[in-house]
């Protein structure tokens, strides 16, 4: 890995996309770079990826579309085809989309290895991230300065929750039997079918809760017995 | 047979938890609010409403997947052990589906009952979010002030121009000033 910084060392700059962007491809000086386009180094794999990830902020479409640009474009390691015939495949697949976007990537470009290692570079980021945000948040998050921040917060992202909700419902539910699809959906979710009848015990909760997670309140006061929604975890 | 989670070790109880959620996940990481919130705070009562969402706005607003939010999780649970169980739950199987299914692609693609289970998958997703989006806001939304920030952020944001960072930094500090003073 640090054998391979000084090649990707000038590339650093580039990083202030999207505006270089549209002056087009910049030449960094350096034969590993040309030599890049169609077999891109290990190295260099798992280097574009972890610097993207630390840099990829909006949702997955946002970092979806920084990879596109910069696979597509800017190192010329996959065609505009390939990028879009692979997303159709990522969007098949369960589990985080942009992470598997990054496998994709890697595995068509350098195989199995490559895979793993673009993974990674995407991914150990998030993970040191979320592991100092979770340290400072259990340490400090009862100061009143910190929990104001949360509580300025908080609105945002419903609000970009609802947003998202907005267009991908606007995309995914395009006719009535979708929207049946979704309405039975959304109140099952609300109103959990009890599967395994009254005559079993429900498990004990630990905290017994006065409101339901996954039932507005308004919705609170017909309530069904019932175990845990959706879960595995109750199922015998 | 009942088997029964909670007579698991701590460490796998998160790992079963949150790759339940990974491989569940369709449309978007903020699935991991409907399928794993109400496992998390009612079934095993590892935290509450408020760190859960709190959780979830970390995610949210630092830079990559929305999905390490399960790390946070696991980080109250069981500190970094319990991170890393829950983390790599989700984070793990991506690895074995795309490194062992790649053959399968192009078959995969063309296959019309994949296609039509994934339109209504997708759709399922949309609900489930928006299933918990109103309980989500009452722990968001406790007075005026907080109504009034998520209101303004959400016209902001329907305009795509609008840097979204810049939207985070000024509701965080329009917060920490109300509460300060």
């Amino acid at each position: 890995m640090e054998e391979a910084r000084w090649e990707d060392a000038g590339s650093m700059k580039r990083r202030s996309w999207p505006s270089t962007h549209a002056a087009g491809p910049i030449r960094v000086a350096g034969p590993d770079i040309e030599m890049d386009q169609r077999h891109p180094s290990l190295a260099s794999i798992f280097l574009y990826f972890f610097r993207l990830s630390w840099a990829a902020f909006g949702g997955p479409l946002a970092y979806i579309s920084m990879m596109e640009d910069d696979c597509v474009e800017r190192r010329k390691w996959l065609s505009k085809e390939e990028f879009a015939e692979m997303l159709g495949v990522t969007n098949m697949l369960p589990g985080p989309n942009a992470t598997e976007m990054a496998i994709h990537i890697g595995h068509a470009k350098a195989g199995k290895l490559g895979g793993i290692l673009a993974g990674l570079g995407f991914i150990i980021p998030s993970f040191i991230m979320i592991l100092g945000l979770s340290w400072f948040y259990f340490r400090y998050g009862k100061m009143p300065g910190v929990d104001g921040f949360f509580y300025g917060v908080n609105p945002v992202v419903v609000a970009i929750i609802l947003l998202t909700v907005l267009r991908l419902g606007r995309s995914t539910i395009t006719d009535s039997k979708l929207a049946c699809l979704f309405l039975i959906t959304l109140l099952s979710y609300w109103f959990p079918p009890d599967w395994r009848g009254s005559s079993s015990t429900p498990p004990p909760r630990r905290k017994p809760q006065t409101r339901s997670f996954s039932r507005p309140w308004w919705l609170q006061r017909w309530s069904l017995p019932s175990g845990s929604s959706l879960s595995f975890c109750s199922c015998s | 047979m009942v088997i029964t989670i909670r007579k698991l070790p701590l460490i796998l109880q998160l790992f079963l938890e949150f790759l339940k959620a990974s491989c569940l996940m369709f449309g978007t990481g903020l699935v991991i609010i409907p399928l794993t919130g109400p496992d998390v705070v009612e079934f095993f009562g590892w935290m509450s409403y408020k760190e859960f969402f709190d959780g979830v706005t970390l995610g949210q607003i630092s830079p990559g997947p929305v999905m390490k939010t399960a790390g946070f999780v696991g980080y109250k649970v069981a500190g970094i052990p319990g991170a890393t169980a829950a983390f790599w739950a989700v984070f793990f199987p991506p690895f074995l589906t795309i490194i062992l299914l790649a053959p399968f692609f192009r078959r995969m693609r063309s296959d019309p009952w994949l296609k039509g289970f994934l339109k209504g998958v997708k759709v399922g997703a949309v609900a489930i979010i928006l299933g918990t989006g109103a309980s989500m806001a009452q722990t968001a939304f406790p007075d005026l002030l907080t109504v009034a920030i998520g209101a303004a952020a959400f016209l902001a944001t329907l305009k795509p121009k609008v840097n979204m960072s810049v939207v985070v930094v000024t509701a965080g500090v329009l917060g920490t000033m109300a509460k300060l003073l």
